[in-house]
């Protein structure tokens, strides 16, 4: 079933990368959940044995969708997109709620997020209609489908309420579309309306008080550092209190002392920080920048446009979650309650990603098959 | 197919991303380098919470290792006002518990803050008792409190310290930095709730205890002595009364004591006249007393002989416009005639012929108008003008003690130079400074200071003392078993506008066995009522004292 040419071409790169950002995440769990010498469980088993599992889930789901020539893959890219539409659907019927917000199914043992798949299924969708449209979008018209591909799940996603994942989808969409070809300028327009239109709409009437406090915080952390600057100003300061080497492992008053909110899932840079100081963090910010880089790369030498475009929206989507997830713990963006890939407490998102991964495997090993 | 345009457009997303990470890389920088020091103070002040462990106060014993203070447990109770429920009956309960008004508690457990002291350093036992009442909202912690187990014994010696253990007075003041030792440091995380985490308590710095005193005073003789002055003081009703017991051979001070006193146990209580240690921070007019120090000078000089004669003016002597008495008008009298019958136009001519400038070396030299560099604090310096601004005056008086001021314990340490053969010792109230394993930390040595007479000197002035006493004015101070040498002083009280009429300072010093002494002795009887010289008033008591400090320590002596 696997031929050798295939394994010739597998980016062992990419998957040691990911593999050892794994590792170091779930080490970062088990520090961040330690506190007064337990470890914090759910259902009697511990958060880094959960994250250990769910590793495991995902490697043999990124193992899995290498078998699948992703083109054919992309035959059904269709249907996965809908069968993920009616999941989203479910979740309003079928969905736990937590933290207010109602994101999960329960599958017993675990919950699962098909929010966190949909990122995947809206990609694939895309590179699907997107591939040889070259000419096509160039004209405005042809934009309406995909944006009515991400417009479906965003207003699904936003009424759970996960605006983080919700908004991430339209720079995804917007990168995918430059890809593909359109117009600079129209992108340009589009963006520019949804900022003077869509945004102020969106802040009167979608946003939930916590979610305006947050965004005001971000515009102004001396606002109220008691509250909900909280998060934030903690967040640098177990940063910051880390120096050049770090406190140790395990040592980090701040991570320990539950300073931190939400330490082993939003906020486990600030972990990364505190603990292993400027030489880990910047060593863990390289290490996603050449799993990311392998992404980009991939998406250059794939064989066919809708696999370069499949290998850029994964990478984009990748390095967006990256890039807001640590921007915010550094207050430099407001706080959405995005992951940190590979690294968050989750098993959603580890999954979403492992596949991610396992897909821009995928398009590299088959890059010289016709 | 994947076009050149498409390469160039991805690309850039790879520009980008180098673009970003760059970014976050210099953030991180800005973070953990640039403002790291800060953070991490920052951190530290929100986990860090420092115990202090206070040091245990040195004891001070007297010479033979009895305690004269000490520390005791006690519980110092505090409140929640919040956590107490119903407020009225518990603070009913409180008020008769922690005998203080139900006003002052009610008015404390109003208090919006989470932490009231109700009581600081009660009874041992009572926290326990006043927890019973809300468990939720009272409470309590062990404290140790400084206790004077004797009392008002050598209060004015020991002093006291305050609630946070610091030295206010007396010896506690003075040897404040040996007895107050070092505190030591818990230090300790909380978590974000507050919470302290006992495993992270870490570098935990033993607090240092005090350093222990040993006294050159003697808890007996010094009982003798202050019941004696008490008894004075009270049938005199003096303004006040002194005395100090000192070892001339040494300048050991073995017992002081002023009048009026306070229990360094409720030193609050008191005024703070009543704290004062008179002994060494007020200087007084000595009278007579004086005259030793004016005799031994004209003896030292060799100017006179003891069987040498000198008019005494019939009682009446004009000087510089001015009429000198004597209480018994002599006419001619000998040297040792002039001290024993106390004859101060005697003195004034033994003055006269020494002259200002000697007469002023001696008294200096006998450490009058300087510290005494006694080991109490508050020393007094006393008034001994220098001769360019004596005034004709000065000559008729100073001879006999007038128009200069001495502290007891100038005097008694002067009398002792005599006493011992003719060398001022530094006087002393510290032995020496031990640790809680009985080591001496830090001896202090008899000091001399300096040979201020002759022993031949010395020998002659106490023989001429042991007249005082046996012939003289100084009848009341003598004993069977013993030769006591000593001088009387009645010394007029100065006032605005001159010397007040029917205000005295009596006053007597003496020191026994005359031959080889032990002990002298310095009684100062401030404003006595009734009878009111040194030889009625103060005399009787350092006969009293002196028989029974020499039978105690003979009574040591055949036990040693």
């Amino acid at each position: 079933m696997i031929d050798r040419r295939l394994l010739k071409n597998f980016d062992y790169i990419l998957f040691l990368l990911t593999l050892l950002i794994t590792l170091i995440g779930i080490a970062m769990i088990y520090s961040a959940s330690y506190y007064r010498g337990q470890l914090f469980s759910s259902a009697g088993v511990s958060y880094p044995l959960r994250q250990l599992i769910w590793a495991a889930i995902g490697l043999f789901s990124l193992l899995a969708v290498i078998m699948i020539d992703y083109q054919k893959l992309m035959k059904y890219a269709y249907h996965l997109y809908g069968l993920n539409i009616l999941l989203l659907i479910l979740v309003f019927i079928f969905g736990t709620v937590s933290r207010g917000s109602q994101r999960w199914i329960n599958l017993g043992f675990f919950s699962f997020q098909p929010s966190e798949l949909i990122k995947i299924t809206v990609i694939l969708a895309l590179a699907c209609y997107l591939r040889d449209r070259k000419r096509e979008i160039k004209r405005v018209r042809k934009l309406l489908v995909p944006f009515g591909l991400v417009l479906f799940p965003f207003i699904l996603i936003i009424k759970q309420p996960d605006l983080g994942t919700a908004f991430i989808l339209l720079p995804i969409l917007l990168i995918m579309l430059y890809l593909a070809g359109a117009k600079p300028r129209h992108l340009a327009v589009i963006v520019l309306i949804g900022v003077l239109i869509v945004a102020p709409l969106t802040y009167h009437f979608v946003l939930k008080d916590y979610q305006k406090g947050r965004l005001k915080v971000f515009l102004n952390p001396d606002l109220d550092p008691l509250g909900v600057a909280y998060s934030l100003n903690q967040s640098k300061i177990a940063i910051g209190s880390g120096q050049f080497w770090g406190k140790g492992w395990l040592n980090g008053s701040q991570t320990h002392l539950q300073f931190l909110t939400a330490q082993y899932t939003d906020f486990i840079f600030p972990v990364v920080g505190e603990e292993w100081g400027f030489v880990g963090s910047s060593f863990l910010l390289l290490l996603y920048f050449f799993l990311l880089s392998r992404g980009v790369a991939i998406a250059l030498r794939a064989k066919d446009s809708s696999g370069a475009l499949l290998a850029a929206g994964l990478t984009m989507m990748i390095s967006l979650h990256i890039f807001i997830n640590i921007g915010m713990t550094m207050g430099m963006l407001p706080i959405t309650g995005l992951p940190l890939p590979l690294m968050s407490y989750g098993g959603s998102s580890l999954l979403v990603t492992m596949l991610s991964v396992g897909l821009l495997l995928n398009i590299n090993m088959r890059r010289f098959m016709f | 197919m994947i076009t050149r345009w498409h390469k160039f457009r991805t690309f850039l997303i790879l520009l980008t991303l180098t673009a970003g990470l760059i970014y976050l890389l210099q953030r991180l920088y800005q973070i953990q380098l640039v403002e790291g020091e800060t953070l991490r103070a920052k951190a530290k002040r929100q986990h860090q919470i420092d115990f202090r462990l206070s040091p245990r106060r040195g004891t001070i014993y007297d010479r033979n290792k009895k305690e004269l203070a000490i520390n005791i447990a006690v519980d110092s109770i505090y409140a929640n006002p919040a956590k107490i429920r119903p407020v009225e009956g518990t603070v009913r309960k409180l008020s008769a518990l922690l005998d203080i008004s139900p006003v002052v508690i009610e008015k404390k457990l109003k208090s919006d803050k989470a932490f009231v002291w109700l009581a600081r350093k009660v009874k041992k036992g009572l926290g326990a008792k006043v927890k019973q009442l809300s468990s939720a909202g009272l409470n309590y912690v062990e404290e140790v409190k400084r206790f004077y187990p004797k009392g008002k014994l050598a209060a004015h010696i020991l002093g006291f310290s305050g609630m946070d253990g610091k030295g206010l007075e007396g010896l506690e003041l003075y040897y404040d930095r040996y007895l107050r030792g070092a505190p030591g440091w818990d230090q300790s995380e909380k978590d974000a709730r507050g919470r302290e985490i006992l495993s992270f308590r870490n570098e935990y710095s033993a607090p240092i205890n005090g350093l222990n005193l040993v006294l050159t005073i003697d808890e007996v003789i010094q009982n003798i002595a202050e019941q004696e002055l008490e008894k004075a003081f009270q049938k005199s009703k003096a303004k006040g009364a002194t005395i100090v017991i000192m070892e001339p051979g040494t300048g050991k001070i073995l017992a002081l004591a002023n009048r009026p006193t306070f229990d360094p146990n409720s030193f609050q209580d008191y005024l703070p006249s009543q704290h004062r240690n008179r002994a060494v921070t007020d200087g007084f007019e000595p009278g007579s007393t004086f005259k030793i120090i004016t005799a031994a000078a004209a003896l030292e000089e060799g100017l006179f002989q003891l069987e040498d004669k000198i008019f005494c003016e019939e009682g009446f002597y004009r000087l510089a416009g001015r009429t000198i008495r004597d209480v018994h008008p002599e006419g001619w009298l000998t040297f040792k005639e002039v001290v024993e019958k106390s004859s101060n136009i005697g003195a004034v001519k033994i003055g006269m012929a020494l002259g200002k400038e000697k007469l002023y070396r001696y008294i200096i030299s006998f450490g009058f108008g300087a510290r005494t560099g006694v080991d109490l604090p508050g020393e007094g310096k006393g008034l001994v003008r220098p001769p360019r601004s004596w005034s004709k005056l000065s000559l008729g008086s100073i001879p006999y003690g007038q128009e200069i001021t001495v502290t007891a314990i100038q005097l008694v340490s002067a009398v002792s130079a005599v006493a011992n053969g003719g060398v001022l010792m530094q006087p002393r109230i510290v032995d020496s400074i031990i640790n809680k394993e009985g080591e001496v930390v830090k001896k202090f040595v008899p000091r001399p200071l300096r040979r201020v007479i002759s022993p031949d000197t010395a020998k002659k002035l106490t023989d001429i003392l042991v007249g005082v006493v046996d012939e003289g004015t100084g009848k009341a101070a003598r004993l069977k078993e013993y030769r006591v040498a000593g001088k009387t002083g009645t010394a007029q009280v100065a006032g605005v506008g001159g010397y007040l009429p029917g205000k005295f300072i009596a006053s007597f010093v003496g020191y026994l066995p005359a031959d080889n002494p032990q002990i002298a002795i310095l009684v100062v009887v401030d404003e006595p009522q009734g009878t009111y010289y040194g030889g009625t008033v103060a005399a009787p008591v350092f006969r009293r004292v002196a028989e029974q400090v020499m039978a105690y320590l003979k009574m040591t002596d055949n036990r040693n």
